[in-house]
Formats: C-alpha cells, structure tokens, sequence
C-alpha cells in the first residue's frame, strides 16, 4: 500500500481555520437521545477517531502515514520544519463528532520543537550562518486541531493544522 | 598610505597590499635557506639524527637534520630553527622553492607529535599573504615499538584563559583564549591605541601542562603566530611566520614568559569535552569556518545611503532578532518634556509626545521635528531612548541616556557617511546635564567614561539562536563570539567599544562594527537585574534603522588586564 510521509517544510494555513467549526468538548444533547445503538456507533467513532489521532502523532514524530488515512494531498500542514510534537499531559484529548457522524475534530494541546531558519540580517545572526548555524531549534506550546471525515471503509485526516503556536518559556 | 610595518591605524583600515605569488616566493627565498630567525642561540642537538613522524591520514614525513642548522626533507635541503622547552620541541623550516613550510610540536617524552604544515598562495584562504595551515597529530616511528594509541588532539580546556606574554623579542601581547576556534589578541607595544583583534586559532591539548596555540590573523596581515606555552610553568616557545603591514617576512622563533590574566567561564554541558564544534565535513585541506565580514556586508555610496535614509527608514517599527528577549519599552517619558545640554555636543530639546513619539528641536531655537522614539527604563529613573533626527546630512541618530534621578545623560550620537564606508556607523560621545521640570540639577557633574567594564564578559541571549558574549577587552574594544549549539564558543570577531558609567551597577556601553557589517550597538546593561536594554543603528541596501535591543545576561567573568591600559 502507497505510504506517505509527513510535509515538515509546509506552512501554516490561518485562513483555514476562519472555516474550522467551534469546538464543543461535550457532547451535544442529540447523543444523549440517541437509541443504544447509535450511542454505541459513536463510541465506536469515538475510539476510530482517537486512534487515528494516535496515528497522526507518530506520523509527525517520524513515521509513515497509510495515504488512504489523508482525505486529502496537504491535509496535514502545521508549518516550518517540525522535529518532534507531543500531547500535552496537562490537558486531554478533546474529541467532537458531528450530530450526523460524518465528521469529527480532535484539539490537542502540544509541546512541539521545530528548526526555524535564520534569516535575520545582523551580525551575530551573519557569523551564526558561517558556523553551519542557519538553523535553530526552538520549542513551542500550541493546540493542534485535525478535521477528520468519514470515507466509505474508514475516517480520514481531513485537515490538521497548529493554532495558538508560541514560543514555550 | 605609506607601508607600516606594524600600522597606525586600526587594522581593518589598512589596506594590506594583495602580494601576488611570485612577490611572496620571492621573499620567502633567503628564509627558506637560513631559517627562522631567533634572538637566542641555536640548538644542534638534532644535528646528525633523523626524525620520522607518522600521520594520522596522510603519509610519514622523515626529516634528517644536517649540520649547521641543515636538514633535508624529501630530497630537498632547507634552513631550520628549533627550541626546546622541558620535554617539547618545536622544529621550524620554510621548503625551497615552494610557499610552503612545516612546524612540528615534539613531545620526546611521549614521542608525539604535531604537523603544522604551512601555506602561502590562497586556497583555501582568499588571500595569498594569508597563512593557511593544515594541523597533523602523530607520532615518532623509532621502529622499535607499536603505534601508540594516543594523540595531541584540539582541546577545549584553553577557552576561557586569558595570558599575557613577554618574548624575547620584546614584544607584549595580551592574548584572550575565549573561544574554541578564536581568539583575540591584543598588541601592547607595535600596535597604536591597544585595540584587541580576533582571529581564527587552533588549541592542541599536548600534556596536562602544554598546549599548542596558533592563531592567523586572516583579513589583516594574514601573519601566523603559534606557541606551545606551559600552562603551569608560564614559558612558552614559538614561531611567527608572514607579512607584516610593510610586507616585510617576518619569520622568527621566540621564546616568552607568560603572566595568568584569569579565565572566562565555559558554557557547554558538564561532561562534554569535545573541542572540534566547527569542524566540516569533507572539508578541503586547510579548510576551516574563518569570519570574514567585509563579503558579506552592503559597501554603499553616500548618494545610496541618502536615497535609503529618504525612502526607506524606520525606527522600532519592526520587531527585532537582537531583542527577542527584550524588555517592553517604557512610556513613562509619555507627557514629559525636558532639554538635554551637552558639553561639547549640541543643546536638545525634548517634548515627550506619547509612549513612542517626541518632538525636538536644537539648540533652543528652530523648528520642532517630529520623531519616533521607544524608551527604556532599565534601573527606576534611568532612561535609554533613541531617534533619528530628521534632516541632519549625516543621517543622525541619537541614543540617550537620560538619568532623571541625577540629571546627568550621556548620548551617543551615531551617524553615517564616515570616510571609510557611507553606510557603516560611526560614533561619538556626548556628556551633558538635563534641564527639566523635577529634574536635579548635577552642576557640573557628568557620567564618565569607566575601566568597571575593562576585561569583563557578559553572554547575552537575545533570541532563540541568536546569542553572544561580549569581552571588553581593551578600554576601546569590544568584541563578540557566537556559541554553537553546543555552547563551545566559536567564531569572533570585534570593533571599537566605548563604556561609560551610569550608575553603580549600570553601565552604557557602545560598540562599532567596522569593516563590518556597519551597525552601532548601544546597550545599557543593569547588572543588577543582568539585563540591558538597547538600540541598534544600522544602514544597508535595504534601509536605514533604529531597532530593539535587549538580552538577558549571565556574567562570564572578568579578565585582569587593568594595569595592561594605565589611565592618561
């Protein structure tokens, strides 16, 4: 099967997230009507879709990525050259799931470390270059929102992108 | 300009004549017959043996050393110079008909040894008068005994030393080692003004006690000057080879007596002792991570610089790499106004406007020009603002510092279209007194200049990849070294410096880079909190700024040289 690997030299897409729906970490009230096999359904979702996420955090730490798993070429851009992404302990995994369970979003909040580029203009950045030094490793804190949908056998990573990122002190 | 030896002007304004090929094989002809000169006799006990040094990487060298300071290597028959200190010997000779040379560091106790081979022509360095040297560590073959498995090797346990030297020649030199890759030296005696310069080195870790030195002065003379010194003994041997300022072949062995400055603090993780931060790949024999600025820095007309400063200036409209780290800028001279009189400079007046918008005018009469401005307040009531002044042929900017609590200020005044390079910053010293509204009156009372910073170092860190340390090492220089990832201190280089006390604790310093890049630096550091807080003032093809500055600091250390700079 085609596998892909991660775009780690992409950039971050704002406009995409002007479209991105706001995130209601509990359930809606329609879950809770729903009869038992349609609560059983979305627990189900639920699980398909934490599972994924789990697949889409060692795909940005370095592993390959079943390409039937992307709904889309460039669905997953969080910019620059990423080096290593983690789940923030601190805070859980917050899963949404579409009153019609066609689509679902993960927010994650993440500690990541990247390489940026050094492009600045003065001197020390100037002699910083000449050491093999045109690139840094910074680390920041940011929350990671993925879109996902419902293909016909499986879910599928729609959109992920980084929001909120800043420089983790 | 007429040829100096050893010139009057600061290095990186004099300009070494580009000696071609045959000029330099022609004046390395006589050495290459006689070689090294030295003030003391002659040692001859290698007359008569042979020495045969294996390389690690390349393939053994044999010399057989003849009478009367004779030997022969590969055939060809040279002068050689050699001392001897303690247990280590140090073998010197330049080969006929070639630009070329060797130096070996024997240590006949171990019987290793270290291979300085040595180059004239280019390649790698961009400048034939420029040595180039390839560094060979090894062993003496006596064919009686395996290889042994040790080695000189570069080392990291000289960073952060300062010496200073006496040769026998006379001359003094103050050498700073703070870097694994650098250093910066500093000439007491043939040098005018005692600047301190910076320079590609090596730091080859011989014993416990010895370690060998070599430093090229690349894009000044392109002279080397190399030394085994004994750390505990404070001796050194060494040899010096190259053009001097008048392109005169300086090629002498020396020996020196050292006096122990004090040691900067090292920065790379406990344990890691590797001392090669820089080293290239696949690099090309001689190669190595040499700053040179000048190609990498815009050179503009005064005409380009007008037509920048007219188009395409800002003032802290950006944000900044030097000031990632920074402090907020202050409004608190929002509202405020004040004149600043200095003693030899002109007499400003101030009107605060806002939080990053003044009014000024000189001397007391005039129109009242606008300017953005941003203010720090680094220490309660001591002030560090900056702005261009509009108008002024020369591009001026003003950076301030005004103590409300005294009244005393001090500005540095940068400007552009210096007679070397019109984009490249020059600067002078203001003192004076503000006249103000609720502002002491400090008589005749002024900030002075301060040898407080003489010797000390300060890292700064002022953005994510972005840092340095700074060692005012004379009381006119002010030099910089870049860390690696590895916190090894690399590449150095440095310009005229200024310091000036604010305050106990609060220092307002400046430096110049020259020939280099162009930018003044302004900082006012508190040591109390260990940050400062600054302006940049910079010009290039891109525009004419006044940018942020601003690091937290942690204090290196401090180097004794005080009685080196006695105070006129």
């Amino acid at each position: 099967m085609e596998q892909t690997t991660s775009n780690r030299r992409a950039f971050l897409k704002t406009s995409a997230f002007a479209a991105a729906p706001i995130f209601a970490v509990a359930a809606p009230a329609a879950v809770m009507a729903d009869d038992h096999g349609a609560k059983l359904a979305r627990l189900e979702d639920q699980r398909a879709i934490e599972a994924l996420h789990r697949k889409l955090m060692r795909h940005l730490n370095g592993a390959q990525l079943d390409s039937g798993l992307l709904a889309r070429q460039g669905a997953i851009d969080l910019g620059g050259e990423l080096l290593s992404i983690g789940h923030d302990p601190l805070h859980d995994l917050a899963v949404q799931l579409s009153e019609d369970g066609q689509l679902a979003w993960t927010k994650c909040e993440c500690r990541l470390e990247r390489h940026v580029e050094l492009t600045g203009k003065s001197t020390i950045e100037k002699m910083a270059r000449l050491q093999g030094q045109g690139m840094y490793r910074q680390n920041e804190v940011g929350l990671l929102t993925t879109e996902f949908r419902k293909g016909n056998t499986s879910w599928q990573i729609a959109q992920a992108r980084l929001i909120d990122g800043r420089l983790s002190v | 300009m007429a040829l100096q030896a050893y010139p009057d002007v600061p290095l990186f304004r004099y300009p070494y004549t580009k000696l071609t090929n045959g000029q330099i094989s022609s004046k390395l002809k006589p050495a290459c017959e006689s070689g090294p000169l030295s003030k003391g006799a002659r040692e001859s006990d290698l007359a008569g043996t042979s020495l045969r040094i294996m390389r690690d990487g390349a393939d053994p060298m044999t010399w057989q050393f003849g009478q009367n300071g004779r030997l022969t290597m590969s055939g060809q028959e040279a002068g050689y110079g050699t001392l001897t200190m303690g247990h280590v010997t140090l073998i010197s000779h330049l080969v006929p008909e070639t630009m070329k040379g060797w130096t070996i560091v024997w240590d006949r106790q171990s019987d290793l040894a270290t291979i300085f081979e040595l180059w004239f022509g280019g390649d790698p360095s961009p400048h034939s008068r420029e040595v180039n040297r390839a560094v060979w560590h090894g062993y003496v073959d006596k064919g009686d005994r395996k290889a042994p498995a040790e080695r000189h090797s570069p080392t990291l346990r000289v960073e952060g030393r300062a010496l200073s030297w006496t040769e026998d020649t006379g001359n003094r030199t103050i050498d700073y080692y703070p870097s694994v890759t650098y250093s910066h030296w500093v000439e007491l005696d043939r040098l005018k003004e005692g600047r301190g310069y910076s320079a590609p080195a090596d730091y080859i870790q011989i014993s416990e006690d010895l370690y060998a030195y070599t430093r090229v002065e690349a894009e000044f003379s392109g002279l080397m000057h190399m030394y085994v010194m004994d750390a505990n003994r404070l001796e050194q041997i060494g040899m010096r080879l190259g053009f001097n300022g008048a392109d005169d072949l300086e090629y002498y062995l020396f020996r020196g007596k050292g006096e122990w400055l004090g040691q900067l603090a090292r920065f790379e993780k406990f344990g890691d002792f590797s001392a090669e931060p820089l080293k290239t790949e696949n690099a090309k024999k001689g190669e190595r991570r040499i700053y040179r600025p000048l190609p990498t820095m815009d050179i503009m007309s005064e005409a380009e610089v007008a037509e920048v400063a007219r188009n395409t200036s800002h003032a802290f409209t950006k944000p900044s790499g030097m000031a990632g780290n920074g402090t907020s800028p202050s409004q608190a001279l929002s509202g405020r106004s004040f004149a600043v009189t200095y003693d030899d400079g002109p007499s400003m007046e101030y009107r605060f406007d806002s939080g990053d918008s003044l009014s000024w005018r000189e001397s007391g009469s005039g129109r009242w020009m606008k300017a953005r401005y941003n203010a720090w307040e680094v220490m309660p009531g001591a002030f560090i603002f900056g702005h261009f002044l509009e108008g002024k042929p020369d591009h001026d900017a003003h950076i301030v510092v005004a103590d409300l609590d005294s009244g005393m200020a001090t500005a540095f005044r940068g400007y552009l279209n210096t007679p070397y390079i019109a984009n490249e910053a020059g600067a002078e010293t203001f003192f004076g007194k503000i006249v103000g509204d609720g502002v002491a009156d400090p008589g005749s009372g002024r900030h002075e200049r301060t040898r407080d910073m003489l010797g000390q170092a300060f890292t700064w860190e002022y953005s994510p990849g972005v840092n340095s340390m700074h060692v005012y090492s004379t009381p006119n220089t002010v030099s910089w070294v870049i860390p690696t990832p590895t916190n090894h201190f690399g590449s150095e280089w440095s310009g005229t410096g200024d310091f000036i006390k604010i305050r106990d604790e609060l220092y307002f310093n400046r430096w110049q880079e020259e020939a280099c890049n162009g930018t003044l630096g302004t900082i006012l550091i508190n040591m109390r909190t260990m940050h400062d807080a600054g302006i940049g003032y910079h010009c290039d093809k891109e525009e004419l700024s006044l940018g942020p500055v601003g690091a937290p600091a942690r204090n290196a250390g401090k180097i004794d040289v005080g009685k080196f700079f006695p105070q006129v």
